[in-house]
C-alpha cells in the first residue's frame, strides 16, 4: 500500500510542473494587459511602466515563467488586481464555503441515488424501475445552471420556503436548495450505477443461500446486498468528480453562493487574471489530489483490486 | 437450391454493422432517442422556415411578454420572440455538438494511435499530456482557455475541442494496443506496408466503433459545456441565440419573466438528453464489453 501511494505520489510531481507551465501560458497569452485593467483612468505610461516592473510583467517570458514556478513553490499566488487581497488568502476561505456545499451535495445524493437506485433494482422491469431510471436520465441530461434556476423560482420565489441565494448567516436553510441543484446530476448517475450493481449482486449464490436459509427480503436487500455498493458509490464520486466541481461553478453563481466557483467566476468577469490563474491551479490541484483519494479507497475497501 | 446457398451466402455476409443496428432497432429507448436527434437536425436546417419571426427582430413595444398567441413562448428584454431565438439556437447548439467533436476527435485519434502503435516514449510523452490536461476540472480548464482567446463561438469550439480529446485518445490508444499485435497488422507489416498505412488504413477502420460511441455521447457533453460557458457569459455574445445565454439573460427576470430562461432550459435538456439515449444505445448495440458502465 505504502509502495503504491508513493508511486502514485511521484507520478504527479511532473503532471503539477505541467499544470503550472499550462496555466502560466495560457495566462500569459491573454489579450489585454493586466496592468491597464488594475490602473483603470489612471494609466499614464510612468503609471504602467511602474507596475509592469513591479509585477515583472517586462521581464521576458522564460523568467516570469521561472519566477511564477518558485512563488507559486512556495504558495504564494499572487495577489488580486483588483481587491489586492492575496488570492490564496482568498481561496482557503471560499473553497470552506465550497466544501461545504459540495459535501452537504454528495451526501444528500448518496442518500437519494442509493435508494433509487436499490428501489429500481428490486423493482426491476416494472413501472416504478422504469419511472425512476427516466428520471436519472431526465437530469443527467438537464443544465445544472437551469435545475437551481427552476428551483429558486417555484422553492424560494413562489412559496417562500428557502431564500433565494447567499449564505446568509449559515444556516442550513440557505444550504438545501444549492445542495440539491449540485446534487441532481450526481444522484441520478448514482441511482443507476447501483441499480446495475444490485441486479448483478442479487442474483449471486449467496444472496440466492441466504434466501434459502428463509432470510426475509428486507434483510436480504439490506443487510447482504448493500455492503456491495459501497464500491459502486466511490466509483460514482470518481468519475464525476469533474462534474461536481463544474457543478459548483454553476450552483454558486446561481445562487450567490459566497465559494470557489462564485469567486472565480466575478474574477472573469473583472478580468482579474491573478485570481483566475491561481484558482484554476488549485481547482487542478484539488482534483488530482481527490482522484488519488479515491483511488487508494477503491483499493482498500475491495480486496479483489490489487496494487498496479 | 441456388437460391438456398445465396441466403447463406448473404448470410455469412452480414456486416458487424449490419448486426448493430437491428441490436439498435430493437432497443425501443435508442429509436426514441434517434428519432429525436433526427428531429432535433430538422429544426436546425430549416430554422428559417420554422421561426415566426426573425430570431434579432427587436420590437421594444412589446418587451418581456408572457406566451401568447403571437408569441408562443413569449418575449425577451429586446421583444424578441423567443420562440425563434430558441428555433434558431438549436443550429449553435448543433454546430458545436458537431464542430467540437470533429476538433476532438482529430486530436484524441491522432495522439491515441501514435501512443498506442509505437508504446514506448512516445506513449509516455503522449499520456503525461494527457494526464496533465485531465487533472484540471474541464470547466475550469475550458474558462482559462476562453479567457485566454477571449469570449466568441468561435473560441468555444476551439476550446472545448482542446479539453475534451483526452477521452478519446485514451480509448483509442487501448484499441491500437490490442491490435497492433494482431497477426492482420503483422501480416500488413511483413508485406511492406509503412506505419502511416497501417495505422490509418488498417487499425484505424477497427477502431470505428468507439469513435462512433463518443462521437454521440460527446456531442450531448459539448452541447452542455457550451450552455455552461455561454451561460457565464464566455461563450456566444449577444445577438447570437445560444440557448445558454438566453437563460443567462432571463436569470434577472426570473421573477417577473420566468419563460424567459425557463424555455430555453428545456430545449437543452431535450437535445443533450436525445444524444443520451442514443448513445447508450449504441454503446449496448456496438460494444456488448462496455454494457452498464
Amino acid at each position: 500500500m505504502l509502495q503504491y501511494l508513493l508511486h502514485r505520489l511521484l507520478l504527479i510531481i511532473p503532471v503539477l510542473f505541467g499544470v503550472m507551465i499550462l496555466t502560466f501560458f495560457l495566462m500569459y497569452v491573454v489579450p489585454g494587459d493586466p496592468v491597464l485593467t488594475m490602473l483603470g483612468q489612471h494609466a499614464t505610461d510612468e503609471n504602467i511602466a511602474r507596475l509592469r516592473a513591479q509585477f515583472h510583467l517586462d521581464e521576458p517570458w522564460y523568467y516570469q515563467l521561472y519566477n511564477y514556478i518558485i512563488r507559486t513553490l512556495k504558495g504564494d499566488l499572487g495577489t488580486s488586481y483588483l481587491t489586492h487581497i492575496p488570492v490564496r488568502d482568498a481561496l482557503i476561505e471560499k473553497l470552506a464555503n465550497t466544501a461545504r456545499l459540495a459535501l452537504t451535495a454528495i451526501i444528500v445524493s448518496i442518500v437519494m441515488g442509493v435508494t433509487i437506485g436499490i428501489i429500481s433494482a428490486v423493482f426491476q422491469n416494472t413501472w416504478i424501475d422504469y419511472a425512476a431510471m427516466t428520471f436519472a436520465l431526465l437530469f443527467i441530461s438537464t443544465p445544472v445552471f437551469w435545475f437551481g434556476m427552476v428551483l429558486v423560482f417555484f422553492f424560494a420565489m413562489k412559496l417562500g420556503w428557502f431564500p433565494i441565494s447567499g449564505m446568509g448567516d449559515g444556516s442550513i436553510k440557505y444550504l438545501i436548495l444549492p445542495a440539491i441543484t449540485l446534487g441532481s446530476r450526481f444522484a441520478a448517475f448514482l441511482a443507476r450505477y447501483t441499480r446495475s450493481v444490485m441486479l448483478e449482486v442479487i442474483r449471486e449464490d449467496y444472496i440466492r443461500t441466504a434466501r434459502a436459509k428463509g432470510v426475509k427480503e428486507k434483510f436480504v436487500i439490506l443487510k447482504h446486498a448493500l455492503k456491495n455498493v459501497l464500491i459502486p458509490v466511490i466509483t460514482v464520486i470518481g468519475m464525476n468528480l469533474a462534474s461536481l466541481l463544474n457543478g459548483s461553478v454553476l450552483t454558486e453563481s446561481i445562487f450567490a453562493w459566497p465559494g470557489f466557483g462564485r469567486y472565480v467566476v466575478s474574477a472573469i468577469q473583472k478580468r482579474d487574471f491573478q485570481v483566475i490563474a491561481g484558482s484554476v491551479l488549485v481547482g487542478a490541484v484539488i482534483f488530482v489530489f481527490f482522484n488519488l483519494i479515491v483511488d487508494l479507497l477503491y483499493v482498500a475497501l475491495d480486496p479483489r483490486i490489487q496494487f498496479d | 437450391m441456388i437460391l438456398k446457398s445465396q441466403q447463406n451466402v448473404n448470410k455469412k455476409g452480414r456486416s458487424l454493422w449490419y448486426d448493430a443496428w437491428k441490436r439498435l432497432k430493437r432497443n425501443k429507448a435508442a429509436m426514441v432517442g434517434l428519432f429525436m436527434v433526427i428531429i432535433f437536425i430538422i429544426v436546425a436546417i430549416i430554422a428559417p422556415l420554422l421561426a415566426p419571426y426573425p430570431p434579432d427582430e427587436i420590437d421594444l413595444f412589446n418587451v418581456l411578454k408572457p406566451p401568447s398567441a403571437e408569441h408562443w413562448l413569449g418575449t425577451d428584454f429586446y421583444g424578441r420572440d423567443l420562440l425563434s431565438r430558441i428555433i434558431y439556437g438549436s443550429r449553435i447548439s448543433l454546430s458545436v455538438g458537431i464542430l467540437v467533436q470533429v476538433i476532438s476527435l482529430t486530436i484524441g485519434t491522432i495522439f491515441g494511435s501514435l501512443a498506442g502503435y509505437y508504446g514506448g516514449k512516445v506513449d509516455m510523452i503522449i499520456m503525461r499530456l494527457v494526464d496533465i490536461v485531465m487533472s484540471f476540472p474541464s470547466l475550469l480548464l475550458t474558462i482559462a482557455i476562453m479567457v485566454a482567446l477571449g469570449p466568441s463561438l468561435y473560441n468555444v469550439f476551439l476550446a472545448l475541442g482542446l479539453v475534451s480529446w483526452t477521452g478519446t485518445a485514451r480509448i483509442i490508444r487501448s484499441e491500437f494496443m490490442r491490435h497492433r499485435e494482431l497477426d492482420y497488422v503483422k501480416a500488413a507489416r511483413s508485406i511492406g506496408n509503412n506505419d502511416l498505412k497501417i495505422i490509418f488504413i488498417h487499425i484505424l477502420p477497427n477502431c470505428m466503433a468507439p469513435l462512433i460511441i463518443t462521437f454521440t455521447m460527446g456531442i450531448a457533453t459539448a452541447i452542455m459545456s457550451e450552455a455552461s460557458l455561454s451561460f457565464l457569459g464566455l461563450g456566444a455574445q449577444e445577438p447570437t441565440p445560444s440557448w445558454g445565454s438566453i437563460i443567462n439573460n432571463g436569470l434577472q427576470y426570473l421573477r417577473t419573466a420566468p419563460w424567459y430562461s425557463l424555455f430555453p432550459g428545456l430545449a437543452i435538456a431535450y437535445t443533450v438528453l436525445s444524444f443520451n439515449l442514443l448513445g447508450d444505445g449504441l454503446r449496448d448495440a456496438l460494444d456488448p464489453r462496455m454494457k452498464d458502465f
